[in-house]
């Protein structure tokens, strides 16, 4: 992208209101007209940033669309969505994200950009250590971001003439409300018994980076990203001055699912299987074909999830 | 570098502790070295963790020396750099791993450590899945395994797979079939094959038969019952056979990683022969399975 060139080349940002949203709208909207679409209110929003407060399945949203001037459209929604285990939340994403693919189907967008996790491989015993964007999608039925993976990946195929981007981030390290973030604020943080699986983490600012890289290269296709190395998850505990409590694995999936009929703790029972098998992307494809290197060390990925702050700490719905 | 291991004899009780006391200081400056070699790469993407490589390999160690009294032969055929060895599996649980990644680390010069692959299911076992990462161990898959090769390591795989490593007494020493991955891989990255035949591993749980009922309920393979399991406390040891390791002559297979099954089994049968030959001659070499 160069942003001298399309200066009316509108981005539109849905889930912009969200942490990395702001962070994402920062950095975007110096260089290129910004629209901001998310239904929650956007707080210390830029002054040139429009916000479009509504649902992306609303009228409002498809007249933005209609309206034209929307070159490039960046979907956010899809790295805090673990938690959805309630059926109405999960359709409600989809059918939001089937919607946006409408729009832009329809509406003449260039390029769509949708950040998924790097969770949608699914934690499973026979993992590889580093699972590259070959391997298949296996998460839990019940996550919303590996239907919407694939839902992208569809379009990818469906229309070549739009530039088509599938980002798989590893565990988002900042001051967001990913599931992964959430568990490690919980105090103490739950682990499994006799299991200690490896982790990787990759800073807000390298993922914004990645993102605006994989932008401008004009490629389409599907990209793990991660950050700098990886850890045990007792040694980020620990970093993170954390006590952990040793949980029997049996135990655990019980447990989890009462805590969340009983509303105490909402994480769906199957993220048990995140923290017993690894799950690790493998992001040469993204450092390969664009060059992408991340600049921030594994410590300072760390003070990044510390900045979510003790205020967020406790057993208690966040 | 450290000296070659010291190997002196004991006759007399005083000699057993300077025995013991030297043998310490040689496997410690040789395991040393190789954690210094390692630590320079900086942290493990497997999660190897190096202190707790020192302390099981020193343990393991004394094992190797004085209750297993390994003896092994052909070190000097294994190539520097990425190299593949395939082994021979029995023994219920993996003590052939231990006694030839052992050899590696203890018997060459430069003092090298081997990287294990295990089968899938291990992953599924607390503490032994934790502890089997910290030490090197990793999952036995093809991406695996090439980004270790990548990392220049000496990789041990053990074709036989599962129904290696549960034959039972009656079945020793006849190979179980080998897959071709290992060949396969071998192509693709270019790297040579050694061949490594061990024997003792065989004898040392003497297994009259599995119990499988109810262990897939716990995901687990088929429970093995050997002959001194009721004996108190010392029947979970292995029995004290003496191992025998000899690593054969390296060969590198040429051709494409994605020719036809039937050429990749035949570069796996030359394997199993070289292995299978191995056996015979170390066979052939012993009075019993303890001496």
């Amino acid at each position: 992208m160069s942003p001298r060139a399309k200066d009316n080349a509108v981005v539109a940002i849905c889930g912009a209101a969200g942490h990395f949203g702001r962070l994402l709208v920062r950095r975007l909207h110096r260089s290129q007209p910004v629209v901001a679409i998310d239904d929650r209110p956007f707080w210390q929003r830029p002054a040139d940033v429009a916000h479009r407060q509504s649902e992306l399945k609303s009228r409002h949203t498809r007249n933005l669309f209609r309206r034209g001037g929307i070159h490039t459209v960046i979907y956010i929604g899809g790295c805090s969505q673990f938690v959805l285990g309630d059926g109405e939340q999960f359709s409600f994403a989809i059918e939001n994200f089937a919607r946006l693919l409408e729009y832009c189907d329809r509406y003449n967008v260039s390029r769509l950009l949708v950040l998924s996790a790097g969770d949608v491989y699914g934690a499973r015993p026979g993992n590889s250590q580093f699972l590259s964007e070959n391997a298949p999608l296996l998460a839990p039925e019940f996550s919303a971001f590996r239907d919407i993976d694939i839902m992208a990946q569809t379009f990818l195929w469906k229309r070549p003439d739009i530039q088509t981007l599938v980002l798989r981030p590893a565990h988002i390290a900042g001051a967001i409300r990913s599931a992964f973030v959430r568990y490690l604020h919980l105090s103490p943080v739950p682990m499994l018994l006799g299991y200690d699986p490896m982790v990787q983490l990759i800073h807000e600012e390298d993922l914004v980076d990645a993102i605006l890289l994989a932008l401008q290269s004009g490629r389409r296709g599907v990209y793990n990203v991660a950050g700098a190395g990886c850890l045990p998850l007792s040694q980020l505990v620990q970093m993170l001055g954390k006590t952990a409590i040793q949980v029997p694995h049996v135990l655990a999936k019980p447990a989890l699912r009462h805590m969340n009929k009983l509303r105490i703790l909402e994480f769906h029972p199957a993220y048990v299987d995140y923290l017993r098998y690894v799950c690790m992307v493998d992001d040469a494809g993204i450092r390969a074909d664009l060059g992408y290197r991340p600049k921030r060390s594994l410590t300072e990925s760390v003070d990044a999830i510390q900045l979510w702050g003790a205020s967020h700490s406790g057993w208690g719905m966040p | 570098m450290p000296n070659p291991l010291h190997r002196a004899g004991f006759h007399k009780p005083n000699d057993i502790v300077a025995d013991m006391r030297r043998f310490y200081d040689d496997a410690s400056a040789r395991i040393e070295y190789v954690s210094s070699g390692l630590a320079s790469q900086g942290p493990d993407p497997f999660g190897m963790n190096l202190e707790q490589l020192r302390k099981t390999a020193i343990a393991a160690a004394f094992f190797y020396r004085y209750y297993f009294r390994c003896e092994v032969t052909g070190t000097e055929n294994i190539p520097e750099g990425p190299v593949l060895l395939v082994a021979n599996h029995a023994g219920q649980i993996p003590v052939d791993a231990v006694m030839i990644t052992l050899a590696l680390l203890l018997e060459t010069t430069p003092p090298r450590l081997c990287r294990s692959l295990v089968d899938r299911w291990v992953h599924r076992l607390p503490f032994i899945s934790k502890w089997y990462a910290r030490v090197g161990i990793a999952i036995g898959t093809p991406e695996n395994a090439k980004r270790l090769l990548q990392l220049g390591a000496a990789i041990l795989t053990f074709p036989e797979g599962m129904a290696g490593v549960q034959k039972n007494i009656f079945e020793a020493y006849r190979l179980k079939p080998f897959g071709s991955g290992f060949v396969r891989l071998a192509m693709s990255q270019n790297i040579p094959i050694v061949p490594v035949s061990v024997v003792g591993s065989e004898e040392q749980y003497p297994t009259l038969a599995h119990w499988r009922h109810g262990m897939h309920l716990w995901e687990m393979p088929p429970f093995p019952l050997w002959a001194h399991m009721g004996v108190p406390l010392l029947g979970i040891l292995p029995l004290p056979v003496k191992y025998r390791i000899h690593f054969a002559e390296a060969r590198c297979f040429a051709g494409d990683p994605d020719d036809d099954d039937d050429v990749m089994n035949r570069h796996a049968d030359d394997t199993k022969r070289c292995i299978r030959q191995g056996i015979a001659s170390l066979l052939q070499q012993r009075k019993n399975a303890f001496f």
